[in-house]
């Protein structure tokens, strides 16, 4: 474009000059690369050739007074003139090889260029077109690119690498530790199966199979236990979490007033209102129902205070004698034992592993009968699998013994000698002789029956008299209950034996019929709810999913989700 | 005055309302009390409660910028509305933080409370703008106007020229060039802070900052005492008187610019917060419920 810009001089604007400039466009202005120096002025005008008769003129301020208003964009015609502090510009018809005559006239008033300064809005941008910028960003990023990122797995790819926000961040708050799992954590619909319905019990279930119900769902059809929703008492998306409740409503809010309920005298319910003196019933803890033993066993639960609160393991043990460093040491380093010498805990430190024959007490109590044959050993198994090694024994020892003594025609036993003065018959009436010598011996007198119970039919074959009783050590105590003893290993700086004791009082316990479990009473020293102190809640004894009962998943199955109208009034209301 | 108004409307009518919802929403949040299956929270029927509340007051609190442009409207006075609106607003902010029960996060409900906390923090200093600028401007006014300053520097302006004609060529030179070099608030932040960029293109030394005219000043008051003749002393002196009185209205206009900007920029913050809130509200409530 060939641009002919005409500008006036003198104190009449009598005189012209002309100058031509060439390029897409015409800058007037105050900077050095202006294409017309114009000092005074406080921002660049640029023009741009819309055809021979107009054009269109562009501020970056708004300075263009143009019909008494101030503009920043004009399209301006020939026969219009514009203002620009001062400045008249207008159009002509320029000579042939021109697209467009430009005359400008006057000066640049300093005071009008402050004038329009002065009126000039402070900010870039107009308050409509900033309002509509930060609604169009909040909208975009906040519902319209995560609703399609939802919808397209290939663009949620996208948005998420690029870090753009997903419907992750739609989520209300963090989920608990448990749910940070993969396939969960970030995957919403995993459990928001279904827009605008609350999360239903199958979402929960898909992965909480071997869940069961908190009572026998057909005993208590009428508390409709299965009809409660998971998700209405388990709460995700709460700082702090709390998908496990642990407020002790949960609980009490029905077992206050168990007495009332109907149970038929099957499974008394005695009440709880809190974990403190007089709200809370006696400890009751696992024994061996013996009704039962004999085919396998069942525990029930007794009053820990009752004289049915009785350790009927089978075995025979003094706490008492083995704790004492006098009676029982180490025969090196003449150390006693500790609780941790026989008892490990299990893993997950509720409980503690079964003692072990081989490991905890053969050390000391070997199975070994034979003085002559010191490494030939009992096996630890039944009385007839016993009494079946002590014969078979004795019968290779006495078949292998020299042959008679032709003088005296007596049978030589050979080496050790001692047998020579035990048995002169036949190897077969030695052994059986020698045999049930040592039965009697073991299972009557000292032996398997110095730790085991044993029972004595004398009336029937040896090999079948004897009846060593099933060992069933309790390992679950307070079957209603759990205990971690991590928090417990240390007690006031104390540890080991020490805290143990606090508990369990072994050192004075010279039967193992003794319950050696501690009551309710020392446990309010430390958990009291009446006192508020930590960890009294229900739930930090107590599962409300029991281990055994109604499978939730078979409970609930087929169902979609639970009752709302297990839920407060909003859901109702809200539910669609 | 009216201003002031604002907070004293109809015996602060409005405040004890805003003092009555804050106490009702705390006692509604302690409801939701530690013995609950969850923490207080926006998902308990308190928590939605007092976020309906809320989200009403969002809305009704908007109206205010529709109201006050209704001059025929009936529904109480726009002096009432914007009394309301003060004292409501910011008992929004404690009804919006019991709903959330102080449950922040990196996502859109956040976002939806910090877009809020920007409208009540912008709304704030509004307040104190409305209430404590207008007479500091009044004061520096001086019972004048933008469009009497401007012909009352143009006027001087016009005596500079006329008595520079008189000087050398330099003075002449230097003097246009502090008029023409004279810079009042080009930017938001030289508005919003009187920033001053003038130059001027002194003898010898060139373009050099002119703030508050005192390059100008000082040099001609550094060559008043060594004037050749009488003449020449009268001349620098007139243009010494003039460029002091350029420089007493130009301080006054650029204080004036600044308070209007100070007037101003909080509602270039206050209005589209308030409309992307309105968004955000809105996206807030439908996700709660799209996972639900």
């Amino acid at each position: 474009m060939e641009f002919l810009v005409r500008q006036t001089i003198g104190s009449a604007n009598a005189e012209t000059v002309d100058s031509s400039v060439t390029g897409k466009r015409l800058s007037l202005g105050p900077a050095a690369k202006d294409d017309v120096l114009l000092p005074g002025l406080n921002s660049s005008v640029v023009i741009v050739v819309k055809d021979s008769q107009s054009a269109w003129v562009r501020s970056g301020a708004r300075n263009l007074m143009f019909d008494g208003v101030l503009k920043k964009r004009v399209l301006l015609n020939r026969g219009d003139t514009l203002e620009i502090s001062g400045l008249t510009l207008s159009l002509f018809s320029p000579p042939s090889g021109f697209d467009l005559g430009i005359l400008l006239s006057g000066s640049i008033d300093p005071v009008d260029n402050l004038m329009t300064i002065m009126r000039t809005p402070a900010v870039p941008w107009s308050m409509r077109r900033m309002s509509w910028f930060l609604m169009c960003v909040v909208a975009l990023m906040s519902f319209v690119l995560p609703y399609y990122a939802l919808q397209d797995p290939n663009l949620e790819d996208v948005v998420v690498s690029a870090g753009f926000p997903s419907d992750v961040h739609w989520s209300s708050g963090p989920l608990s530790s448990a749910h940070l799992a993969a396939g969960i954590a970030e995957q919403c619909d995993a459990c928001h199966v279904q827009p605008f319905v609350m999360t239903q019990d199958d979402a929960c279930l898909d992965c909480h199979k071997t869940l069961n119900e908190h009572a026998d769902v057909n005993f208590h059809a009428d508390l409709g236990l299965e009809t409660m929703r998971c998700a209405s008492c388990h709460r995700e998306h709460n700082e702090p979490s709390t998908v496990i409740a642990q407020t002790d409503r949960l609980c009490t809010d029905c077992h206050v007033d168990s007495e009332s309920w109907d149970v038929s005298g099957a499974h008394p319910v005695i009440p709880v209102t809190a974990f403190a003196p007089n709200q809370h019933p006696e400890f009751k803890v696992a024994v061996l129902d013996e009704a039962h033993a004999a085919a396998w066993p069942v525990w029930r639960r007794e009053p820990l205070l009752s004289s049915e609160a009785v350790d009927k393991s089978g075995l025979k043990f003094d706490h008492q004698v083995h704790l004492n460093v006098d009676k029982v040491a180490d025969e090196v380093s003449g150390d006693g034992l500790e609780c941790s010498s026989c008892h490990t805990l299990t893993p997950d430190r509720s409980s503690f592993e079964p003692v072990n024959m081989q490991a905890h007490c053969e050390s000391c109590h070997s199975l070994a009968f034979d003085p002559m044959t010191p490494d030939f050993e009992l096996p630890h198994a039944s009385a007839r699998e016993a009494y079946t090694v002590i014969e078979g024994h004795y019968l290779r020892t006495f078949l292998a013994a020299t042959p008679a003594d032709p003088k005296t025609d007596r049978r030589r036993l050979g080496s050790p000698s001692d047998y020579r003065s035990v048995c002169t018959d036949d190897p077969y009436t030695c052994a059986q002789w020698e045999a049930q010598r040592e039965a009697r011996y073991q299972f009557e007198d000292t032996g398997c029956v110095t730790c085991h119970e044993v029972s004595n039919n004398n009336n029937i074959d040896i090999a079948k008299r004897y009846k060593v009783r099933p060992v069933y050590q309790t390992q679950d105590w307070y079957m209603s209950a759990k205990f971690d003893h991590r928090p417990h290993e240390v007690i006031d700086g104390r540890s080991g034996d020490e805290v143990c004791g606090d508990c369990h009082d072994a050192n004075t316990s010279a039967s193992s019929s003794d319950v050696l479990m501690p009551g309710i009473d020392l446990c309010f020293d430390c958990h009291n709810a009446d006192l508020q102190i930590e960890g009294a809640e229900c739930v930090s004894c107590h599962w409300f999913h029991p281990d055994d009962g109604a499978r939730s998943v078979l409970a609930r199955g087929g169902r979609r989700g639970g009752n709302p109208n297990a839920d407060a009034w909003i859901f109702k209301w809200l539910t669609p | 005055m009216q201003s002031k108004g604002l907070l004293t409307h109809g015996g602060r009518f409005y405040l004890w309302w805003a003092l009555l919802l804050s106490v009702a929403s705390l006692f509604l949040y302690y409801t939701q009390g530690p013995t609950g299956l969850q923490p207080p929270n926006g998902g308990t029927w308190q928590g939605y409660t007092l976020g309906a509340i809320g989200a009403c007051l969002i809305v009704w609190l908007s109206l205010l910028g529709i109201r006050k442009r209704r001059y025929s409207s009936r529904i109480g006075t726009v002096a009432g509305w914007a009394s309301a609106h003060v004292y409501l607003g910011l008992a929004l902010l404690v009804v919006a933080t019991l709903h959330c029960a102080w449950q922040f996060g990196w996502n859109v409900h956040t976002l939806a409370y910090a877009l809020m906390c920007g409208v009540i923090v912008s709304g704030l200093y509004g307040l104190f703008v409305y209430l404590r600028l207008p007479q500091v401007q009044s004061q520096n006014r001086a019972g004048k106007n933008r469009e009497a300053w401007l012909d009352e520097l143009r006027s001087i302006d016009m005596d500079i020229q006329s008595v520079a004609a008189k000087a050398d060529a330099d003075t002449q030179t230097m003097s246009l060039s502090a008029q023409s070099l004279t810079a009042i608030g080009k930017s938001i932040w030289a508005q919003l802070w009187g920033l001053d960029r003038s130059r001027v293109n002194l003898p010898v030394r060139g373009l050099v900052a002119n703030t508050d005219q005192a390059a100008v000043i000082a040099y001609l008051a550094r060559h008043i005492p060594s004037a050749r003749t009488r003449r020449e002393a009268e001349v620098l002196n007139e243009l010494l008187d003039l460029f002091g009185r350029r420089k007493v209205l130009l301080s006054r206009m650029r204080e004036d610019l600044r308070l209007g900007a100070h007037l101003k920029i909080w509602l270039f913050f206050h209005v589209p917060l308030t409309l992307a809130l309105l968004v955000a509200l809105c996206i807030h409530v439908v996700v709660v419920f799209f996972y639900w």
